[in-house]
C-alpha cells in the first residue's frame, strides 16, 4: 500500500501544489473580499451590510443591475436565438455576412463598443448633431436606452453562438421520428427540438446575464445617471483607497450573490431535465428565394451593419481632425495616430507586454492544470477543478478588489507592480484556458500516452512526445483568443494598476472620461491591429480553426 | 527470453480488489490467452503486466528478471491497443519506428527494421500515410509492427481484434499467429471470443472473478471442461443437474441418476457424492429411433434446419429437463417435432463435474 502512495506521489504533490496556488491566488483573495464585508467601518462602525442596507443609493444599484441583467438577457435572446435557427436551417443570399458575426464582438473590445456608440449618438455624435441640424430631436442616448442597446449589440453574439451549435449538433433524425409519428413539422420542432437546445440557449443566456452583471467599461462610460454595482463598486473603492475596504467589498460581495443566484438557478432548472445530447446529423439547410429570403437578408445585414458599426467609426474616428473633443467629421488626418505611436506609445508597450506574460503563463499553467484534471486524477482533482472555474462567477472588478486586499501589503506585496496586472490578467483567462486544454485532453485516448511508455519511452517524455503534438493547434488557438482578449481587459486591469502602467483599454476609458475621441479612437485603432494580426496570422497562415469545428 | 511467471499477485482497481493471490506461468515463447466475459479481470491481469498497475502484493517475473516494481517502458513489452492508439499526427513509418527511436536505434538500422516489419504486415508503400488514411484492418497491423519491430520479450495484446470486422478477424488473426511464431516471443492475448481463444492458443486461461478457473492448451479447455462455468463459455455445452450416489475420482467412470434415467459418465475432477451437473455438448448427444434399446426416452420439442446441421430441443422423460442439440451428417434434419426419441449420452463424451 505504501509503495502505490509512492507511485502516484510525484502527482500528487503536483496537484497539491496546485491546488495551494490556485488557493491563495483565487480563493484567498475571495476569502478576503467576503470576510471584510462583515467587518465594521472606521467612520461609524456598522458593517457593509447595514450600510447597504439602509442607503438607497445602493439598493438602487443592486436593483438597476439586476433589471439589466435581465432586460439585456431577454434581448440578446431575442435576436441571437432566431439568428442561429435561421442559419442553421436555412440558405440565402448574404448568408455568409453572418460567418463574421463571431469575429466582432471578439475584435472590438467593449470600451471601443462603447465609445464609438457615443461618438454616434451620444450628446456630440454625428447621427445626433446631423439630425439635429435636420430638426430631428434625438433622445438622450445615456443611461438605459445606451446601456440595454449596446450591451446588446455586443452580447447577443454569445447567444447566437451557442444556440447555433447545439442547433447544427442536434440529430435531424429525432424530428422525423417526431413526425412519423404524426407530429407536424412546426410541433415537431417545439416537441423534439426545443428541449434538447433549451440548455444550451440557457447556458448562454445565463452566461450573458454574468456578463451583463460584471460589465465595467459601458456601465461606466454610458451609465450616467442610471446607478450600477459594477460603476459605483469602482467608484467606492477609488475613494476608500487608504480608508477600511468595507463598503468596496460588500458591495462586490453582492454581484458574487448575484452571479451565483444565477448560476444556481440554472442548475436548478438543467437538473429537472437532464439530456444526453446525442450529436446526430443536423439538418441540411433549406434554400428559400423570394420576399421572404429578401426579408432574411435585409433582417441578418442590419444586425451585422449594425455590429460592424463600432469597428467602422473607430478607423473613421483615428483618421479625424479634433480641437479638445469636438470631432471634426470629413477633415481627415494622420495626426491622431502618430501622436499615439510616436509621442505616447507606453499604453501600447504596456500592453504588448502584459497581455504577452500573461497569455504565455496561462497557456503553461492551463495546460498543466489541465493535465492533472482529465489524466492524473486523484483526491484533490474536485478541488483544483472547482477553484479553476471560480474566477468565471467573478467579475473583473471583484477580481481586481480582491487582489489588492490581499497583495498590497503583508506576505506578498505586489500592488504597484507589474504582476499584479499580469496575474489579474491570468486569473480572469483561467477559466477558459482549462476548459479549452481539457476538451482537447478528452479526446486524447490514454492509450496512445500508454503505447508510447509501452515502447519504452518514460512518461514525462511520452507526454512531450505523443501529447503535446496533438494538443500543439488547440493551444495554439487557445493562445490567440487568450490575447485578444486579454489585451482588451479593463475592469480588473482599472483596479489593480498604477501611474505609469496604463494599458491601451486604461488609456482609453481615460481619453473617453475626458472626451478627447479622437485620442481615443487612434489607441483603440492600434488596440484593434493588435487583435486582429495574430487572428489573421492564426487562421490564414496556420490555418487554425480559432472559433471551434465549423 | 523466457516465459512469465506471475506469483500469488493481488492487483486492485478503483479500490476494489480485482485479482487475488494469483499465480500463473507463461512458456517461454507460447501464446497465452486470457479468455473470460467482460468484468472477469482479464484486462486488469493485462495491464498489470505492462506495468500499468501496480500490484499490491506479490511477483512477476519475465524469465528470471523480477520486473514488479519496474515502470512499463522499462520492461521491454509490446503491447497491442484495443483502440490500436496509433499516433494520429504521426505517419505509418513513424508510428513503427518509435520505438525504436526510444531506444536510439542508428537511422539505417530504424529504417530498415521498420520498413522489413511494414512489408511483413503487408504494409510497405503506406510509409507516409498518417493512421486516419488507413482502414481499421490496416491499423490494426500498423500496431502490431509497431509492437514487434522493437522485438519485445513479451508482447501483450487487448482484445486486439475486437474493432474489426468478421472476416478480417480471420484474416489478421492469422497473421498475427505467424508472425508470432516466428518470433517465438512469449504473448499473452486478452480476449472474450472463444473461437479466437481456441484458434490462436498454446494454451488458455480461462478466467472467472479474478481468478484462473481452468487452463490448459485449447482441446483440453474444450474437451474436458473442470465446471459448467467453462463448458458453458467454450462452446454450447448442455448443464444439467443430477446426482450420484458414490465419491469418484478423477477421470473415473461415475453412474448418475439423470432425471429418471441411470447413465454412466466420467469425473472431470473429484466429485463427492450427492448433487453434480452432467455436462455434455449438444453435438455429442445422439438421437436414436424410439424403438432402438438404449438411450433416455424423450420428445422433440423444436427443430431448427440450419441446412449444415439442424438443432433440436428435446425434452428427457415426460417432465424432464430439455436438452439442447446439433445434428449434422446424413439425414439431420429428418426428425419431426413432436416425434419420439432416444436420447444417447456417450459414458466418454459426458462429463461430471461439482455443483
Amino acid at each position: 500500500m505504501n509503495r502505490r502512495l509512492f507511485d502516484g506521489g510525484i502527482w500528487f504533490w503536483l496537484s497539491l501544489a496546485a491546488l495551494v496556488v490556485l488557493g491563495a491566488f483565487i480563493l484567498y483573495p475571495l476569502i478576503n473580499v467576503l470576510a471584510s464585508s462583515f467587518g465594521a467601518a472606521r467612520m461609524d462602525g456598522r458593517s457593509g451590510w447595514q450600510i447597504l442596507l439602509s442607503e438607497p443609493k445602493y439598493l438602487r444599484a443592486v436593483g438597476n443591475t439586476m433589471l439589466l441583467g435581465l432586460v439585456v438577457t431577454l434581448t440578446t435572446t431575442v435576436i441571437g436565438v432566431p439568428l442561429a435557427y435561421v442559419t442553421a436551417r436555412f440558405r440565402f443570399p448574404g448568408k455568409a455576412l453572418i460567418a463574421i458575426l463571431p469575429l466582432t464582438t471578439l475584435i472590438v473590445p467593449e470600451v471601443i463598443a462603447a465609445q464609438t456608440w457615443l461618438m454616434m449618438l451620444g450628446n456630440n455624435g454625428l447621427i445626433t448633431r446631423t439630425l439635429g441640424e435636420w430638426g430631428i430631436p434625438v433622445p438622450s442616448f445615456y443611461g438605459w436606452p445606451g446601456l440595454i442597446i449596446v450591451m446588446t449589440f455586443i452580447y447577443y453574439t454569445y447567444i447566437y453562438m451557442g444556440t447555433l451549435a447545439a442547433i447544427r449538433g442536434f440529430d435531424h433524425q429525432l424530428e422525423q421520428a417526431a413526425q412519423s409519428l404524426g407530429a407536424s413539422p412546426g410541433r415537431a420542432r417545439l416537441d423534439v427540438m426545443l428541449p434538447v437546445v433549451l440548455p444550451a440557449i440557457l447556458a448562454s443566456a445565463l452566461l450573458v446575464f454574468t456578463l451583463v452583471v460584471g460589465n465595467f467599461a459601458v456601465a461606466t462610460i454610458l451609465g450616467h445617471k442610471v446607478e450600477l454595482l459594477s460603476v459605483i463598486t469602482y467608484q467606492t473603492f477609488v475613494s476608500e483607497i487608504g480608508n477600511d475596504p468595507v463598503m468596496q467589498s460588500t458591495l462586490a460581495s453582492v454581484s458574487i450573490g448575484i452571479v451565483a443566484l444565477a448560476l444556481f438557478l440554472q442548475r436548478f432548472i438543467l437538473a429537472r431535465g437532464r439530456y444526453e445530447i446525442t450529436l446526430g446529423r443536423g439538418a441540411k439547410p433549406v434554400d428559400i428565394r423570394g420576399v421572404p429570403a429578401l426579408a432574411l437578408a435585409g433582417a441578418a445585414t442590419i444586425v451585422v451593419l449594425i455590429s460592424l458599426l463600432p469597428l467602422a467609426s473607430v478607423i473613421a474616428g483615428a483618421f479625424t481632425r479634433a480641437r479638445g473633443p469636438v470631432m471634426r467629421w470629413g477633415e481627415w488626418t494622420t495626426a491622431n495616430l502618430e501622436r499615439v505611436l510616436i509621442n505616447a506609445p507606453d499604453p501600447i508597450i504596456n500592453t504588448l507586454i502584459y497581455a504577452g506574460a500573461a497569455t504565455a503563463l496561462s497557456l503553461i499553467v492551463s495546460t498543466g492544470v489541465s493535465y492533472m484534471l482529465v489524466k492524473k486524477r486523484n483526491i484533490l482533482t474536485p478541488a483544483i477543478d472547482y477553484l479553476a472555474a471560480l474566477p468565471l462567477a467573478l467579475s473583473g472588478t471583484v477580481i481586481g478588489i480582491g487582489l489588492v486586499m490581499s497583495f498590497n501589503q503583508g506576505w506578498l506585496p505586489l500592488t504597484g507592480t507589474a504582476a499584479i496586472i499580469v496575474l489579474a490578467y491570468l486569473i480572469r483567462r483561467l477559466p477558459f484556458g482549462v476548459r479549452n486544454a481539457s476538451s482537447t485532453l478528452y479526446n486524447i485516448p490514454n492509450s496512445i500516452e500508454e503505447a508510447s511508455i509501452s515502447l519504452g519511452v518514460p512518461p514525462l517524455r511520452s507526454f512531450v512526445a505523443v501529447v503535446l503534438p496533438l494538443m500543439v493547434p488547440a493551444i495554439a488557438a487557445a493562445g490567440v483568443l487568450v490575447w485578444t482578449t486579454t489585451v482588451a481587459e479593463l475592469s480588473a486591469s482599472i483596479v489593480v494598476y498604477s501611474g505609469g502602467r496604463e494599458t491601451l483599454p486604461i488609456q482609453i476609458f481615460r481619453l473617453i472620461d475626458s472626451g478627447l475621441m479622437a485620442q481615443a479612437s487612434a489607441y483603440g485603432l492600434v488596440l484593434v491591429s493588435i487583435i486582429l494580426i495574430p487572428i489573421i496570422i492564426a487562421t490564414a497562415l496556420f490555418r487554425l480553426d480559432i472559433f471551434g469545428a465549423k | 527470453m523466457g516465459g512469465i511467471s506471475i506469483e500469488d499477485v493481488s492487483v486492485s482497481y478503483a479500490g476494489n480488489r480485482v485479482i487475488q493471490n494469483l499465480s500463473l506461468t507463461i512458456k517461454d515463447g507460447a501464446l497465452f490467452t486470457l479468455l473470460g466475459p467482460s468484468g472477469c479481470g482479464k484486462t486488469t491481469l493485462l495491464r498489470m503486466l505492462a506495468g500499468f498497475l501496480p500490484v499490491d502484493s506479490g511477483r512477476i517475473r519475465f524469465g528470471e528478471t523480477d520486473v514488479t516494481q519496474w515502470p512499463p517502458y522499462k520492461r521491454d513489452i509490446g503491447m497491442v491497443f484495443q483502440d490500436y492508439a496509433l499516433f494520429p499526427d504521426k505517419t505509418v513509418f513513424d508510428n513503427v519506428a518509435y520505438g525504436l527511436r526510444a531506444r536510439k536505434r542508428d537511422e539505417a538500422t530504424i529504417r530498415a527494421r521498420t520498413g522489413e516489419y511494414l512489408e511483413r504486415v503487408g504494409l510497405s508503400g503506406f510509409e507516409k500515410r498518417r493512421p486516419a488514411e488507413l482502414s481499421g484492418g490496416q491499423r490494426q497491423r500498423v500496431a502490431l509492427a509497431r509492437a514487434l519491430v522493437i522485438a519485445p520479450q513479451v508482447l501483450l495484446m487487448d482484445e486486439p481484434l475486437s474493432n474489426l470486422d468478421a472476416k478480417l478477424r480471420v484474416q489478421v488473426r492469422e497473421t498475427i499467429r505467424d508472425l508470432q511464431k516466428e518470433a517465438a516471443i512469449t504473448t499473452v492475448f486478452v480476449t472474450h471470443d472463444q473461437e479466437e481463444a481456441l484458434a490462436l492458443s498454446d494454451a488458455i486461461g480461462l478466467m472467472r472473478a479474478g481468478q484462473i478457473e481452468q487452463m490448459g492448451p485449447p482441446v483440453e479447455i474444450y474437451s474436458t471442461p473442470v465446471s459448467a462455468y467453462v463448458a458453458d463459455f467454450v462452446g454450447a455445452a448442455n448443464v444439467i443437474a443430477a446426482t450420484t450416489q458414490a465419491h469418484a475420482g478423477k477421470g473415473a467412470d461415475v453412474e448418475v441418476q439423470l432425471a429418471s434415467a441411470r447413465i454412466v459418465a466420467r469425473a472431470v475432477t473429484d466429485v463427492p457424492a450427492g448433487s453434480v451437473q452432467v455436462l455434455a455438448r449438444q453435438e455429442d448427444v445422439e438421437l436414436h429411433a424410439p424403438d432402438t434399446g438404449s438411450g433416455i426416452p424423450g420428445t422433440v420439442l423444436r427443430r431448427q434446419y440450419l441446412g449444415s446441421r439442424t438443432h433440436y430441443k428435446v425434452q428427457l422423460g415426460v417432465n424432464g429437463p430439455v436438452l439442447a442439440v446439433e445434428r449434422t451428417g446424413l439425414a439431420h434434419g429428418s426428425i419431426q417435432e413432436g416425434a419420439a426419441v432416444r436420447v444417447v449420452l456417450d459414458r466418454a463424451l459426458t462429463l461430471v463435474v461439482p455443483r
